[in-house]
């Protein structure tokens, strides 16, 4: 009975990674394919095709001046997907960096952890905003910004795995042995704490589509005509009541991606850390 | 317990102090003078010199955080560019219908979260756990605007339950108040809650798994005393925290409902000030909600040492 209940969770939870990585595999393929599908583009107008609701012309119908809707969420993709994973990279290597050092040398710590308290003491939304209303809008600016925001995270979580890790033996006999805080650090911390690491960077790629996507709808974030996901939920908000699909759909590609990238995450953290699960 | 309160909001001081520096920094740090930025490309050299004069951007920056800080104290947060009237007033005058909605979406989080939460451990791999799953699953999938715009285009344009946008003040009846923030503070709170429903689930679980919970079970105590006595208060621990937390962000995530609700709350002067750029507004109001978070995290501790003695035991 408990066997086969084990069994069960198991395989519900290598389900959750399976699914995920499929959801995440699909969208970044769509990503890359899209200039092969809509090699026109995204900003190609048919002013006689004004808000037309799905048809078999336009699979999910045109917007206000008659883009196509599918062609500029796949191109939107690239934008809204891209955020996501560069700042998924930028705040992963330094938080990681943040991390290992403020882990290990406690005079670091007090200051770099008192930086980060401060910083995350700012709700993230509003951090990013400020942090954009004084730099102007744009893609490059939209990742500066919400990297800012999300590296004490992953500074804070690979600290702690770093804390921990050090307390092993095999470190102090590393140091023993006379091993500089480099090696220690980069060779046999890192690799230990990368597990942990990653989870939480993969919370992090979600988070920030979701986090660009409010920024865009705000209109502080990426700027129209350039689609992101969430600066077609922007302009379509106005003409809703009248075209429901350039809302709802929109909508749709958010939730499935965030869904996909959280499940993943989910997944990892079963497989890597079955603890804290 | 006074001692650790004590030492607790010691260690509050320096995270003010870098806080109100990283703030400051933001506006006065970025490339380009802050005067020449919100008056634009076309202005005269004489009305910059005079803002600068005003906003006080020609004294060395030390002096002028120094001076903004002295003048936080004070109760002085600095001037807005367009709006006549001391910013405590202007802020205050947009903190109210933001104060509603975080409240109201609260409950509606924390109540249906925690409920939730409980009834799925309680019946874990029944249909309702499946469905708080579900739940809990996307409601972190899907951001708040999206819910918003969902509900709004569902509940308030083809079923004519609720209005489409706007806002009533208190004074107007609590009635006409609580009916326009309802759609607001539903899907402001809708991810909160699927957060709620998650923590309160997996940390109910994990107290019904421990051994003095079988112990009661063998002892023969009731199943709804053993809900209600044993597994709950053990299980408010991380719920409160994730409440807690919850309150934080929900006084942020307002910005986002309160701009597609068009509803004159904190979110809205900020949005509004990012077009005028005006910079002070901005400053100040992150400066503000900082501060209450501080405080919120604050209490928070304090609880937790009140309710979890180990807590205050260990700081020392």
């Amino acid at each position: 009975m408990k066997m086969g209940y084990l069994r069960v969770q198991r395989i519900l939870k290598n389900r959750r990674i399976i699914i995920g990585s499929i959801l995440v595999f699909l969208i970044i393929l769509f990503t890359l394919l899209t200039p092969f599908i809509f090699p026109e583009g995204p900003h190609v107008m048919e002013v006689t095709e004004r808000l037309k609701a799905p048809s078999k012309a336009h699979f999910l119908g045109t917007d206000s001046v008659g883009r196509d809707l599918l062609c500029r969420l796949l191109y939107g993709s690239r934008v809204s997907v891209g955020v996501g994973a560069a700042v998924a990279v930028i705040t992963m290597v330094f938080g990681l960096i943040i991390g290992l050092y403020a882990g290990y040398y406690k005079a670091v710590d007090n200051i770099v952890m008192r930086i980060c308290d401060s910083l995350k003491s700012i709700p993230s939304i509003l951090l990013a905003i400020a942090l954009l209303a004084i730099m102007g809008s744009g893609i490059g600016n939209v990742i500066i910004s919400v990297s800012i925001v999300y590296t004490p995270d992953v500074a804070r979580i690979a600290r702690a795995a770093v804390l921990t890790a050090r307390e092993q033996t095999y470190i102090e006999a590393l140091e023993a042995l006379g091993a500089g805080a480099n090696r220690i650090l980069w060779l046999n911390i890192a690799p230990n704490i990368l597990s942990s690491v990653i989870i939480q960077v993969s919370f992090i790629f979600a988070t920030a589509i979701v986090t660009e996507a409010s920024l865009s709808f705000l209109g502080v974030g990426v700027p129209v005509p350039e689609p992101s996901w969430g600066n077609i939920v922007y302009e379509g908000r106005a003409v809703m009541f009248q075209a429901w699909w350039l809302v709802v759909y929109p909508s749709i590609f958010i939730a499935v991606t965030v869904f996909g990238l959280n499940l993943l995450g989910d997944g990892l953290r079963d497989l890597f850390d079955p603890q804290n699960s | 317990m006074k001692k650790y309160i004590f030492k607790r909001i010691l260690t509050m001081i320096p995270v003010f102090f870098i806080t109100s520096i990283i703030i400051f920094s933001i506006i006065h740090l970025t490339p380009g003078d802050p005067a020449r930025v919100i008056l634009g490309d076309n202005a005269v050299e004489s009305e910059v010199l005079a803002l600068q004069e005003k906003m006080g951007l020609n004294k060395p920056l030390p002096l002028q955080y120094v001076n903004w800080l002295t003048g936080i104290f004070k109760g002085n947060l600095g001037e807005s560019l367009f709006i006549d009237q001391p910013m405590t007033e202007i802020i205050w005058t947009h903190m109210k219908p933001t104060v509603s909605l975080t409240i109201y979406a609260l409950l509606i989080a924390a109540g249906m979260g925690i409920t939730c939460g409980i009834l799925a451990a309680r019946y874990k791999g029944g249909i309702l756990d499946r469905i708080v799953t579900l739940i809990s699953l996307c409601g972190i999938s899907v951001p708040n605007f999206i819910v918003a715009l969902l509900l709004m285009l569902l509940l308030a344009f083809s079923v004519h339950l609720f209005p489409v946008a706007g806002y009533k003040p208190m004074s107007e009846g609590i009635g006409i108040h609580v009916w326009y923030l309802t759609l607001p503070a539903l899907s402001l709170g809708f991810i909160h809650m699927a957060l709620i429903m998650r923590m309160t689930r997996s940390s109910v679980l994990e107290v019904l798994n421990s051994d003095y919970i079988k112990m009661a079970r063998a002892k023969g105590v009731s199943e709804f005393a053993i809900m209600t006595k044993h597994a709950l208060k053990n299980a408010l621990l991380p719920i409160i925290t994730v409440i807690g937390q919850t309150a934080v962000t929900l006084l942020a995530g307002a910005v986002v409902s309160e701009a597609i609700f068009n509803i004159p709350g904190i979110g809205q002067l900020v949005v509004t000030s990012i077009g005028r750029r005006d910079y002070m507004v901005i400053q100040a109001v992150v400066l503000v909600i900082a501060l209450i978070n501080m405080f919120m995290m604050l209490i928070l501790d304090i609880l937790y040492a009140a309710i979890d003695p180990r807590i205050r035991l260990d700081s020392r």
